[in-house]
């Protein structure tokens, strides 16, 4: 018995993600893999780059129109997510995200799982550990997008219906953080939380499809998880 | 420097004061350029500006008052050669009270002020220079607002008779307009900026000091057009606060280019590369410094290799500190580390995490894959 889990008998396939689900997964994906080195550029730039003359050459400017661009398509991905979590045809799932006790009580015992190696209950779409840990990383992606558009906006005139558009909907992060400068601070600090999160994501759909052997990897590039069969 | 453009240097006192009108055509429409340039009005209203200037029919009253300040506002003014103080002064405002340059003191000086304000009720401009403190000195016989008082009266009671019936109230300098440095934490006197003082609209004409162009083109618009230039959130006018110190920065191109100063007086700094990584805050920073400069356009911070300081924006010295470092401190209690350092310390604990689990997995990996008999499916 100890030893049946790595190599199962039977696994039923079972289609968890659709296509419209994993492309949102990888363009978020590319788009902070490219916003992490150009965002940490932009907040400290290294002397590595930029000698010789200033009229031919524009690191910083491309630099920040990369990071812009990765922004907004990160941004448009997350509000797509967010639109389809409340009213995808396929899968609803903001429900399964909440913090409700229920599921607290289903993510301890998963994290308990990682340590014990009991396997938890089969979940179709999300366990309440990740569905957790999504919440959180999505309300910071939230955050990000919010005071990353605030510091865009400084550069933009005043007087457009679209930039007095972002004013309204990003100036509030000044009195919550305090100032400009923590604005500053909050968005560069979410680099590093960004990175943390991702190692932990990473490592952990590593650690279910290896311990689990239930395809957690495999479902976000083709769809398709595993299912023990009883 | 500045009194020698004004063709007046080689006359005699008084003299000058009887000559004034006698200053020179060419410089006078020079004036008035600049200011059509600085209202970013076409070259158009020049003469319309010459006659509003010249030929208003009754000079505005002004009453200039001091307060929680260092007095650097009244010295840039007076430093304005286009024109210069004297015409400004005299000739093309009436300038009855202001505690610094008037002749009067004393009775005779609160003489002036009640006269100046009896005489123009609802048409004076008031231009007021520092921070109103609100808080009340401890220990007995404090009363709020005592930490300011002029002629026996607080400066918010000062402020509050004058600005009654006043046609407008300019700010000039941080200090009127947000506080300024007294009222950096922990703000003991509790400065307060003048419109939030007193619960009333202001314009906002900020900096450390104030730049005496923006002043003046604030007066001569209302004197052109009869009402005060449009305003930012802040009550700054558009004209001067609409673009960052970083979108019209001589030194841009080296920022879009990467290249930066790394240390006061190194290689870069000779080159007069970019001042972003020693903390310049011309990217949050709105003000026309690097179009207009300062003491007419003799320099400004960025000229001289120093980073701006962000003087123009509200707590500036609370929300720009500290001045030489692009990403500051963060303060936790009790510690202080950089964004850098807090995420380092992030990412390396999800990496242990991380680490840790997977020798532990390695270790117990002979338990892996049995199923939870009681919730398991």
């Amino acid at each position: 018995m100890a030893r049946a889990g790595i190599y199962p008998q039977k696994k039923n396939l079972v289609y968890v993600r659709n296509f419209t689900n994993r492309l949102l997964h990888w363009t978020m994906f590319f788009s902070v893999m490219v916003l992490l080195p150009t965002g940490y550029y932009i907040g400290n730039p290294t002397a590595l780059f930029g000698h010789g003359e200033a009229y031919n050459q524009f690191i910083m400017a491309d630099i920040r129109v990369y990071h812009f661009f990765a922004a907004m398509a990160l941004d448009i991905s997350i509000m797509l997510r967010f639109y389809l979590a409340f009213f995808s045809m396929y899968h609803r799932d903001w429900f399964e995200v909440l913090p409700i006790p229920s599921r607290i009580i289903g993510a301890i015992q998963i994290a308990r799982s990682y340590l014990t190696f009991k396997k938890p209950p089969f979940y179709r779409h999300v366990d309440p550990l990740d569905g957790l840990t999504f919440l959180c990383l999505h309300l910071f992606m939230v955050l990000q997008l919010v005071t990353g558009f605030h510091l865009y906006a400084h550069a933009l005139p005043g007087n457009y219906w679209w930039s007095r558009l972002i004013h309204l909907g990003t100036d509030w992060v000044v009195p919550v953080f305090g100032s400009d400068q923590a604005v500053r601070n909050v968005h560069h600090l979410m680099l590093w939380i960004t990175i943390a999160g991702i190692i932990m994501h990473v490592y952990i759909q590593v650690i279910k499809t290896i311990i689990w052997r239930d395809g957690h990897i495999s479902a976000i590039v083709g769809g398709y998880k595993y299912r023990d069969v009883k | 420097m500045c009194r020698t453009r004004s063709g007046l240097t080689g006359l005699e006192p008084d003299e000058k004061i009887k000559t004034l009108k006698g200053v020179d055509r060419r410089e006078f429409m020079g004036f008035c350029a600049t200011i059509a340039a600085t209202l970013g009005l076409s070259p158009a209203f020049v003469p319309r500006i010459a006659e509003a200037v010249e030929g208003a029919a009754k000079k505005p009253s002004v009453i200039w008052l001091h307060f929680q300040e260092c007095t650097g506002d009244s010295e840039a003014f007076l430093c304005s050669s286009y024109p210069s103080v004297e015409e400004l002064v005299l000739n093309i405002l009436s300038v009855d009270y202001q505690e610094t340059i008037m002749a009067a003191s004393g009775t005779q000086a609160e003489d002036a002020l009640k006269k100046a304000m009896a005489d123009n009720k609802g048409k004076y401009l008031v231009i007021v220079e520092g921070a109103i403190p609100m808080g009340t000195p401890p220990g007995p016989g404090g009363k709020p607002g005592a930490f300011c008082t002029i002629g026996g009266k607080t400066a918010y009671d000062l402020a509050k008779e004058v600005t009654a019936g006043a046609a407008a109230v300019i700010c000039v300098g941080t200090c009127a307009s947000f506080g300024g440095v007294q009222a950096q934490r922990p703000n003991p006197t509790g400065a307060v900026g003048v419109g939030d003082a007193l619960g009333i609209p202001t314009i906002n004409i900020p900096g450390c000091p104030h730049n005496a162009i923006n002043s003046v083109a604030t007066i001569v618009n209302y004197l052109l057009l009869g009402s005060l230039p449009k305003t930012d959130r802040h009550g700054r006018p558009l004209f001067a606060f609409a673009k960052r110190i970083h979108d019209h920065c001589p030194r841009r191109a080296h920022f879009d280019a990467g290249q930066y100063v790394e240390r006061f007086g190194d290689d870069g700094a000779k080159k007069n590369w970019c001042l972003y990584k020693m903390g310049c805050k011309g990217p949050q920073t709105y003000h026309n410094c690097s179009l207009v400069e300062y003491n007419d356009g003799t320099s400004w911070p960025i000229k001289g290799g120093h980073g701006c300081v962000g003087c123009s924006e509200p707590d500036f010295w609370d929300t720009m500190q500290p001045f030489y470092e692009r990403l500051p401190n963060i303060h936790v209690p009790g510690v202080e580390a950089t964004a850098d350092k807090v995420g380092f310390t992030l990412v390396g604990a999800a990496a242990a995490g991380a680490a840790v689990h997977a020798a532990y997995t390695f270790a117990n990996r002979h338990k892996i894959g049995e199923t939870d008999k009681k919730e398991g499916e």
